[in-house]
């Protein structure tokens, strides 16, 4: 990857060594091909995996990648949290730039009905969350910090960002079971997260009602 | 639409210099609330001066049922606050009992209250309490 391409705008937030990824969009074909690299030998090995596996796939196929697939594989019982984290951001930045590069067709990202989901930089609360949720192997999961529109109510003082969230997740786990076991089944994955944030929205679908 | 006459539960908070309520206490006095009303609700603020946007929400909602419904300040009552996310087993506010069941939160409460399940739900509180 030349260094002209380790810019701010293509590093990888939440990782513990340093990683930068690039996305060139190829209009006549309508894949992409990425650049990747890092500072760290784990971590240039993670980004040089997923660098040559989304090569060449279309904007859409990078989009529906299921980062289930680090559980079904067994990479993430080769990693730590930390890395396991860095690795999803890798992802999850991949995605950002599939859309950005190929200008975004229709509405974005993994399915939710937010608008304002493609830029998450992902505090450490947002990548646990993201993480935990894995376990659930979600078809779709789209959560949202929404912490600035509640910056100023009461009973919220304490908490700065990362405090709000919106959820929005379809899971084959979630068939079978009414709205409060759904809630439930959340919150029991999310375990202490939920006493470090201030309000949670979930919306839980099973695939059949995605 | 008419106000409807209704009243909120303030409950005493106890001063810290005083006895501390013990959880058993707490979690005694949470029981009465939600078996002795049909349908109570744990939320930021009261039922005029909601305090928080859920908490507000899930107020509208069983405003549009006609019933009366009691409320319960958590934010003027630390020991309940903490009390009643041990007691359901449930880690936000608002929380709503009907007939002394957890129903849900506010998002549980918006889907209910869609498909109709809600109403039913306060219906049948309501004919078995008469």
């Amino acid at each position: 990857m030349p260094p002209s391409l380790k810019v701010d705008s293509n590093k990888v937030p939440g990782c513990l060594s340093t990683v930068h990824v690039h996305a060139d969009y190829d209009g006549a074909s309508g894949t992409l091909s990425y650049k990747g690299d890092s500072d760290g030998l784990l971590t240039k090995g993670l980004v040089a995996m997923l660098v040559d596996g989304l090569s060449g796939c279309t904007p859409e196929e990078v989009r529906g990648v299921d980062p289930g697939f680090i559980s079904r594989s067994g990479i993430e019982q080769s990693l730590t949290p930390g890395r396991n984290n860095g690795f999803l951001n890798m992802i999850q930045v991949m995605k950002d730039k599939a859309t950005d590069a190929s200008e975004g067709s229709g509405g974005g990202g993994l399915g939710g009905g937010e608008e304002e989901e493609d830029k998450q930089e992902g505090g450490p609360i947002y990548n646990e969350m993201i993480t935990k949720l894995q376990l659930l192997q979600p078809t779709s999961l789209t959560l949202l910090d929404d912490s600035a529109s509640h910056a100023s109510h009461a009973g919220s003082s304490g908490f700065s960002g990362e405090s709000h969230f919106k959820l929005s997740i379809v899971a084959p786990a979630f068939s079978g079971l009414n709205a409060l076991k759904r809630h439930r089944l959340v919150y029991t994955i999310l375990g202490d997260v939920m006493d470090r944030i201030h309000a949670l929205e979930i919306e839980a679908k099973d695939p059949t009602q995605a | 639409m008419s106000i409807r006459r209704s009243t909120s539960l303030q409950c005493e908070n106890h001063s810290p210099d005083f006895e501390q309520e013990t959880p058993s206490a707490t979690k005694e006095r949470i029981d009465a609330l939600v078996k002795g009303n049909p349908v109570l609700l744990f939320m930021k603020g009261n039922k005029l001066f909601p305090q928080c946007g859920f908490s507000n929400t899930a107020v509208q909602i069983l405003t549009t049922y006609n019933i009366d419904f009691e409320t319960v300040d958590v934010l003027s009552d630390e020991a309940i606050r903490q009390g009643v996310k041990d007691y359901s087993q449930w880690p936000t506010i608002p929380q709503l009992y009907v007939a002394g069941e957890f129903v849900g939160g506010c998002d549980i409460m918006i889907e209910e209250y869609q498909n109709g399940n809600l109403a039913e739900t306060i219906e049948k509180a309501k004919a078995d309490m008469m």
